[in-house]
C-alpha cells in the first residue's frame, strides 16, 4: 500500500517499484508479457504464469510461445480470455 | 536445432531453461510433446535440466553449416570436382579456341588462317599475346586487295572483320612518275585523260607494250621549242575492245559415280589436336564420298572450348564408264563457257560478242572461238632516270637536226 502510494505520488514506474507485470496485446493474436516469475502450466489451450503480484491465465486456441527469456515472453495464437488471478 | 521434450514436468523443464538463460523460441505443444528451437551451444547445457525435471529430450531437426559439413564430409570429392571444374573453365578461358573471319570473298578462310598460323596466331594461343594492330597490319600487308581489317576478341573467339577492294583503278597515291601501258592487245574505244600526255585515241589498235598515256609533259616556249619537261604519274580512264581466245576440250567417254544407296555414319571426338574414333570407323567401301561435319563445343556464343565432335557420312558408289550424248556434251560445253564468261563479268569486264562454236566427234567435244569484250586497260610503267636521259638525248638530236 505504502509503495503503491509512493509510486503514484512521486510518479515512479510501478513495474520497477511494485514488481508489477507489463502486458502488451496486439489484437487477440499476440500478447507480450514482461516481469513474470515462471510458467505454471502450458498447453495449446491454456497458459498459466505466475507473477510477483499473482497469476495470469490466458486461454485460447493454438497457443504458441514465440520466445521466452528471463525478461519477457511472447504468446501467439487465438486469445480468448485473459484472467488476472 | 529443433528439439522435442516429453515427460510429466515439462513446465519445470521450461522454467529451468529460463533460469539458466537458455535461448528458446517457437515453443509449441503437439501430441503430448513440447517442441522448440534451441542453439547447439545451449543444447549441450540441457543435460542437467533433463535430469532434474525427469524429461526426455529428442532431437527432431538439425540446421546450420556445421551439420551440412558433417553430412557431406565423405563427399569431399564431389565438391572438389565442382571447384576443379570452375578452375579448368577459368584456365580454358585464358586462351583463344576459335578464329573466325567475316567479310572475306576472294580470299578463303583457310588461306588467311594459314598466313596467321605462320606468324604464330593460331588456335590455343594465349589471349594476352594477341596484339590486334599487328594482326591488322600483317593481313593488310600480305593481301593488297584487303583495304580494311579490324580484330575483335570476344570470350575465347578471335573475330577478324575484313573489307576487300573490288575496284581495279590505278592507285593514286604514287608520287613517282609513270606511263600507262596497254597491257593487252586490242582497240581503244574510249580514253579520258586527267594527267599526262595521251598518245592514242579511240579507234587506235594497240599492242601490250604500247604507251597509251605518257607521264612526260613537254612545255613549249613561245618559239615552239620544248622549254621544259615535266614528269608526272599519268592518270586516265582507258577502255578497249579485247579479243579473248577461248578453247575447251573434253572426252566423250567419262567415268560416272553411281551411288549404291549404302551409307555409313561414323563419329570421332578430340581435344585440341588429339583425336579418338568413337564409333563407325574404319569404313570398308572400295569407293566412297565422305562428308565431314565438325562441331566445336562452346558455352553461350563466344566461349569456345578445345573440344571437337566430328561426324562422318560415307556414301558408297561404283564407277561406271559412260558416254555423253550429243545434247549432254553440248550442255556441258555451254556450262563451262558460262562459267568462264561469269568470271569475266565478275572482274568488271563487259562481254560484247561471243563467237564460240562447239564441235562434237566420236571421241571428243571441242569448244573454240573468240570472245570479244570491252574492259578497262592500264599497266604502270615507272619512268626511270635512264628513260629520262634518253628522252633528253632525243630532244637534243632533234634540235640539232632542225638547226642543220
Amino acid at each position: 500500500m505504502l509503495m503503491e502510494a509512493a509510486a503514484s505520488g512521486l510518479n515512479l514506474p510501478k513495474d520497477v517499484l511494485l514488481g508489477a507485470s507489463l502486458m502488451h496485446l496486439t489484437g487477440h493474436y499476440e500478447a507480450t508479457i514482461e516481469n513474470y516469475k515462471n510458467i505454471i502450466e502450458y498447453s495449446d489451450t491454456v497458459l498459466l504464469i505466475s507473477t510477483k503480484t499473482g497469476k495470469i491465465k490466458i486461454t485460447g486456441e493454438n497457443l504458441e510461445i514465440e520466445y521466452f527469456t528471463g525478461d519477457d515472453m511472447k504468446v501467439k495464437g487465438i486469445l480468448r480470455e485473459i484472467t488476472i488471478i | 536445432m529443433k528439439v522435442g521434450v516429453t515427460g510429466l514436468n515439462r513446465e519445470r523443464f521450461l522454467n529451468l531453461c529460463r533460469n539458466h538463460n537458455l535461448n528458446i523460441w517457437k515453443l509449441r505443444k503437439k501430441e503430448g510433446q513440447c517442441t522448440f528451437y534451441i542453439q547447439v551451444c545451449d543444447f549441450r547445457k540441457l543435460k542437467d535440466i533433463r535430469r532434474k525435471s525427469s524429461c526426455r529430450v529428442k532431437i527432431l531437426e538439425k540446421h546450420g553449416t556445421p551439420f551440412f559439413i558433417n553430412k557431406y564430409c565423405k563427399r569431399v570429392m564431389f565438391f572438389g570436382g565442382i571447384i576443379l571444374f570452375f578452375l579448368i573453365t577459368y584456365q580454358m578461358s585464358l586462351y583463344v579456341w576459335n578464329i573466325s573471319l567475316e567479310g572475306n570473298y576472294s580470299y578463303t578462310e583457310d588461306i588467311i588462317l594459314e598466313k596467321l598460323a605462320e606468324n604464330g596466331i593460331k588456335h590455343g594461343i594465349y589471349k594476352s599475346k594477341i596484339v590486334g594492330s599487328e594482326i591488322e597490319r600483317l593481313i593488310r600487308n600480305s593481301y593488297p586487295d584487303i583495304t580494311w581489317v579490324s580484330t575483335e576478341l570476344k570470350g575465347t573467339r578471335l573475330i577478324i572483320h575484313i573489307k576487300e577492294n573490288f575496284d581495279r583503278t590505278i592507285p593514286e597515291t604514287e608520287e613517282k612518275p609513270y606511263n600507262i601501258l596497254s597491257g593487252k592487245q586490242g582497240v581503244i574505244t574510249n580514253i579520258i585523260t586527267r594527267t599526262g600526255t595521251p598518245l592514242v585515241k579511240a579507234g587506235d589498235e594497240v599492242e601490250a607494250d604500247t604507251v597509251l598515256v605518257s607521264g612526260v609533259i613537254e612545255i613549249y616556249g613561245d618559239d615552239g621549242a620544248v622549254a621544259a619537261t615535266e614528269y608526272v604519274p599519268a592518270d586516265a580512264d582507258i577502255y578497249g575492245r579485247i579479243v579473248y581466245p577461248y578453247s575447251d576440250e573434253f572426252s566423250m567417254n567419262y567415268a560416272a559415280k553411281e551411288y549404291t544407296g549404302k551409307s555409313k555414319n561414323a563419329f570421332s571426338t578430340g581435344v585440341a589436336d588429339s583425336w579418338i574414333n568413337v564409333m563407325g570407323l574404319p569404313v570398308r567401301y572400295e569407293n566412297f564420298d565422305m562428308i565431314t561435319e565438325t562441331h566445336q563445343a562452346h558455352l553461350f556464343d563466344n566461349f569456345y572450348l578445345p573440344l571437337y565432335f566430328v561426324s562422318y557420312k560415307y556414301n558408297e558408289y561404283i564407277i561406271e564408264n559412260r558416254k555423253y550424248s550429243e545434247n549432254e556434251a553440248k550442255e556441258l560445253a555451254n556450262v563451262n563457257l558460262e562459267r568462264f564468261l561469269k568470271e569475266l563479268v565478275e572482274k568488271g569486264i563487259q562481254i560484247i560478242q561471243n563467237d564460240v562454236k562447239i564441235e562434237i566427234n566420236d571421241k571428243k567435244c571441242i569448244a573454240f572461238g573468240n570472245i570479244i569484250v570491252e574492259e578497262r586497260l592500264g599497266e604502270i610503267q615507272y619512268i626511270t632516270d635512264e628513260m629520262k636521259s634518253s628522252d633528253n638525248n632525243e630532244e637534243g638530236n632533234q634540235d640539232e637536226d632542225e638547226r642543220d
